[in-house]
């Protein structure tokens, strides 16, 4: 299937969208705002139909009606005005509703096109949507690269960022910019109706795996990479539609991860004692031994060891002692 | 209050709010490098207004202010003035490590194009040692209790190095032990020089750092001087009675009855 013109264009086009999706994501997720990738896809829907009506190139016209939408939308949700959703509302179901009367209208519209733009398909990549695509993976990436603390920074505190002189609005419009450019690299293989997915879905995985935003980021990245390419070789093996079979991989990755995080955390909590109440808060200074221990410092504490977990004591995990080769002179007994 | 040339704070017949309405106003004040004030009075009094219209955070209406000798609207020496918001929770919707969250203190001091460099690694180990959480470094901010959160975002503001530390309420909601702690952190800041305007409602978990009492009730300021001449006048000027009914902070006794810090080994806490 690799030696078909045609596949090796869905790859690369999977390649970079399974890469970029997540990156964004993070962002939207960490604001609380992971249903708005979707409304974006309804309007570049929008520019897509005036694309084929027009009989131009329907990846440029749905990058500008995404564009847009994404500044609109910013706007109407920074004035905090009471109506705003309800605005935002009117501008995703119009511009989906645009879009269907436009397609079924335009001579060359028929309901495969229509199909094709929503759910997405391996075969409609075509060679220069490939360069533009890779041209604006590119701008994600490196717009990514200088802006992913002040995003990271804005989107967790936005009221301590502003007091701290960063530029929320203008960092704010640039994650919309980037939301809506991503729905338009997306539109071929995973589909406007399915892009949000996508971004979202490898996140929400990657909170479970990783321990870090930054190594959340890695996983999100890796998961996205892995439902898109896979998704697509899927999609030529059983015929399916490239879009849904690619959300329903990165669905499943979130399943297993959530799983196999539940029963891994259910054998250690039967692993795990509680220290006794603790008026004492252990810290550096606070006169009980510190000994680093892997990520953590343990305290000695009368005689046992006290290691911090989720803001209370837990006695000293009897694997780790055993691991790191010590008498268990203060471990659980 | 002396008006100097040095003063890092000053509001001149300043009014501030949101939207239409004032929610403190005739404000006129002068805070002087290493003072360090506390601003008490009731819930709704305008107490957090007024210094979230010092940072920028509210809408000023009217009169003037002034940050380091220059007026707000030209300030842009942010990093300066540190800002520690008023937050139950620090736990938000992506995991996030205690060092990635008090990096972001770092953003004002740093360029476009700069990354993130030893330095700055430095100043954010610094905060962290201050705030006694540098054995928490790589922990997800979300597995922290409430107080050590509160010193996260202290330590955020300190990487910034700010000669200024604007706090909303750190001690609300914090445990008699974390409250201790926090107090011991607010003396080594103090130690250090820094200028320090704190809105509490807990007077008493600072009482020996405070060195000047601003009240404010009813959107005004009702008293300003040193702490001396508040813990003499405090039937007064801080209306405690009244405050009952806006705030059951206030009236949480127990609180203080806690002993601070228990060290000893209570009998039978443990087998063994």
């Amino acid at each position: 299937m690799l030696a078909l013109d045609f596949m090796q264009r869905a790859l690369v086009a999977a390649l970079l969208v399974g890469a970029v999706a997540p990156l964004v994501g993070v962002f939207l997720v960490q604001r609380r705002l992971a249903l708005i990738g979707d409304g974006m896809g309804h309007v570049a829907l929008a520019g897509v139909a005036v694309g084929v009506l027009t009989g131009s190139s329907p990846v440029w016209a749905a990058l500008i009606a995404a564009l847009v939408a994404a500044v609109v939308v910013e706007l109407i949700r920074t004035s905090g005005h009471s109506q705003g959703d309800i605005a935002l509302a009117i501008i995703f179901y119009g511009g989906i509703a645009a879009s269907v009367v436009i397609i079924s209208a335009s001579p060359k519209g028929t309901p495969g096109t229509l199909t094709a733009y929503l759910f997405g398909a391996i075969t409609t990549v075509t060679q220069s949507d490939l360069w533009i695509f890779g041209a604006l993976t590119a701008l994600i990436l490196v717009t990514f690269a200088l802006l992913r603390w002040r995003l990271f920074a804005v989107a967790s505190d936005e009221e301590y960022a502003r007091s701290a002189g960063l530029p929320v609005l203008p960092l704010n419009l640039a994650l919309a910019a980037l939301t809506a450019v991503t729905v338009v690299v997306s539109m071929r293989i995973v589909g406007l109706l399915l892009i949000s997915a996508l971004m979202i879905v490898p996140n929400a995985a990657a909170q479970v795996l990783g321990r870090s935003f930054r190594s959340a980021l890695f996983w999100a990245v890796g998961i996205g990479v892995l439902s898109a390419v896979g998704g697509v070789g899927i999609s030529y093996a059983a015929n399916t539609p490239s879009g849904g079979t690619i959300v329903l991989l990165a669905i499943g990755c979130y399943l297993t991860a959530a799983v196999g995080s539940a029963l891994v955390g259910r054998a250690r909590r039967s692993a795990h004692l509680e220290a006794e109440k603790h008026g004492h808060e252990h810290g550096p200074g606070c006169g009980h031994e510190a000994i680093p221990h892997d990520d953590h410092v343990d305290y000695v504490h009368d005689g046992h060891r006290h290691a911090p977990h989720l803001g209370h004591y837990d006695e000293h995990d009897p694997d780790h002692v055993q691991a790191a080769g010590e008498g268990d002179s203060g471990g659980r007994r | 209050m002396s008006t100097g040339p040095g003063a890092v704070i000053e509001l001149a017949d300043a009014a501030f709010g949101y939207g239409e309405r004032p929610v403190v106003s005739e404000v006129n004040l002068s805070i002087a490098p290493g003072e360090v004030v506390a601003v008490l009075g009731p819930n709704g009094s305008g107490k957090s207004t007024l210094v979230k219209g010092i940072l920028g955070l509210a809408d000023q209406f009217a009169g003037q202010v002034r940050l380091f000798g220059v007026p707000r609207a030209e300030f842009r020496e942010h990093p300066r003035l540190g800002y520690v918001p008023q937050r139950h929770t620090l736990s938000g919707t992506v995991r996030a490590t205690v060092t990635e969250v008090v990096a972001t203190g770092r953003l004002s001091r740093q360029r476009w194009f700069g990354r993130f460099s030893a330095a700055d690694a430095t100043h954010v180990e610094r905060a962290l040692t201050l705030v006694g959480l540098a054995d928490r470094a790589r922990v997800d901010v979300a597995d922290l209790s409430g107080g050590q959160q509160r010193r996260v975002l202290i330590a955020r503001a300190l990487a910034g190095e700010p000669e200024v530390l604007v706090m909303d309420e750190p001690t609300a909601g914090v445990d008699a032990a974390n409250q201790h702690v926090l107090a011991e952190v607010l003396a080594r800041l103090v130690a250090q020089g820094l200028t320090i305007l704190v809105v509490t409602h807990e007077l008493a978990a600072f009482a020996d750092l405070v060195t000047r009492v601003i009240v404010v009730d009813n959107g005004h300021i009702q008293f300003d001087g040193p702490a001396t001449e508040f813990n003499d006048r405090r039937q007064d000027v801080l209306h405690d009675h009244d405050s009952h009914h806006h705030d059951h902070e206030l009236t949480a006794p127990a609180r203080q009855v806690v002993p601070r810090s228990v060290d000893v080994p209570r009998p039978g806490s443990r087998r063994g």
